[in-house]
């Protein structure tokens, strides 16, 4: 094959990766903070994302197909860097607490505490429950799409979902529940 | 009661990861690494031993994700972007080798190779472990924050990608690049509530590079980790000083917002 031919290609791959890059960002980089990745963590998880979901990015053709790609590259980087957050948790739980004493609505402090506590109560749940909770309830994407991306039925998105949100309530309360007794 | 409280946390949650918080320049520095652990075919850690397992786009529980190894790819380091390789099956093709021997077939996952990753051993913060994205720089993704003055990429030639990246050379890209690595890893810290660590690296950056090209951006952290830091008057002088050099600055907001002048 001539190297002109081949210079082609990967300047469309890379010509490629740049807009999946500018395209996904923002999917990739909250996904991973909802998988467990630390904020001081996350933006060298996204480049591993990135770096090894460019292998195989081309063979995708589809917005959708890409995304569910990334999400998958994403859940195995989360894997390797979460090791970390279990550290955390003790203190995250402490400040957990401290959320629901505030409006997350208005206040960013108390937003950023919700955050840490939602992403804490998420690493609770089963992997199926959790990515089905991070793509319909934060990411808002319709059953249809986190099917797709999750490579599942409609009804068992639905249905993970729910479950997901039972669980999740569960967890809540009884976190409730200590702080609760704690103040009392 | 409880249904509040996850609608709550969801809510909370949602604004706190809004898109609109991610800083343009946060994501430019880290598709700079992108685009050069591509071209350079660096592994990436915790993908870096074992097998190469096409997975299918949708996700499959237990078996298809262990699945998802990708092992010597990195090492083979056969993406297109970096290789002038005229067999494109490596890149393209399910890869399926699965030993050791397979993955090390061309001689590629050496200690050599891998000690030419340019990606970190992860794990933890390790300032001096993270590694400088040099130069192989790249159209910008977001507005261009400078990156016009990048030099064209250094590239790997012949029929197989070189096993060690091309030395970065001593021009204003390696310079942009090093630059925004000290800014990413300022941010970094006051992302995570080290206001005064993020002033330490940012000094370090004034120092080296006063009048670089990121200079806009450095004095925007800046006023921004002193405030954080409860240095409010500092903060303020800082952000003065910003608005003075570049009165059309799109940092100056949140830089206000960071010192509390932006509430009523």
């Amino acid at each position: 094959m001539p190297l002109s031919i081949s210079r082609g290609a990967r300047k469309a791959a890379q010509a490629r990766l740049r807009q999946s890059y500018a395209d996904h960002y923002g999917f990739v980089w909250r996904s991973l903070r909802r998988l467990g990745v630390e904020e001081d963590a996350v933006d060298d998880a996204v480049h591993d994302v990135f770096v090894v979901a460019a292998r195989r990015l081309h063979e995708f053709e589809d917005r959708a197909a890409v995304t569910s790609w990334l999400f998958a590259v994403a859940i195995r980087v989360a894997k390797h860097k979460r090791r970390a957050l279990a550290r955390h948790l003790r203190r995250t739980e402490a400040v957990a607490n401290r959320a629901k004493t505030r409006t997350p609505a208005r206040d960013p402090y108390a937003q950023h505490d919700a955050a840490r506590t939602l992403h804490a109560l998420l690493q609770r749940l089963d992997d199926k429950l959790r990515h089905a909770f991070i793509l319909m309830e934060l990411e808002q994407m319709t059953g249809k799409e986190a099917a797709a991306t999750l490579g599942i039925k409609v009804a068992t998105a639905h249905s993970r979902l729910r479950l997901a949100r039972e669980q999740l309530r569960a967890h809540a309360a009884e976190l409730a529940g200590q702080d609760v007794r704690r103040s009392a | 009661m409880s249904d509040d409280i996850l609608r709550e946390l969801v809510e909370g949650e949602r604004a706190a990861l809004d898109p609109a918080e991610t800083p343009d320049d946060a994501k430019q520095a880290t598709w700079n690494r992108v685009a050069h652990s591509v071209a350079i075919g660096a592994p990436v850690a915790g993908f870096g031993a074992g097998k190469v397992v096409a997975a299918k786009a949708g996700l499959s529980y237990g078996k298809g994700l262990a699945a998802l190894v990708f092992a010597g790819a990195a090492a083979v380091g056969a993406y297109e972007l970096a290789s002038d390789r005229d067999d494109p099956s490596v890149a393209s093709a399910p890869v399926t080798a699965t030993s050791p021997a397979a993955s090390g077939r061309e001689g590629e996952s050496t200690p050599a190779r891998r000690g030419a990753s340019s990606v970190r051993d992860d794990e933890d913060e390790g300032d001096a472990a993270v590694e400088v994205p040099a130069p192989v720089v790249v159209p910008p993704v977001t507005p261009p924050p400078r990156a016009a003055t990048a030099r064209p990429a250094p590239r790997a030639t012949g029929r197989r990608p070189e096993p060690e990246p091309t030395p970065p050379p001593a021009d204003a890209a390696s310079a942009l690049a090093e630059e925004a690595r000290l800014l990413a890893d300022a941010r970094r810290k006051l992302q995570a509530g080290q206001a005064r660590a993020a002033l330490i690296v940012l000094d370090d950056h004034a120092e080296r590079f006063a009048h670089g090209q990121l200079r806009e951006d450095r004095m925007a952290l800046r006023a921004r980790a002193l405030c954080r830091a409860g240095d409010l008057e500092a903060g303020r002088r800082e952000g003065a000083a910003l608005r003075k050099a570049f009165p059309s600055s799109s940092h100056l907001d949140r830089t206000a917002q960071a010192c509390g002048d932006a509430t009523p």
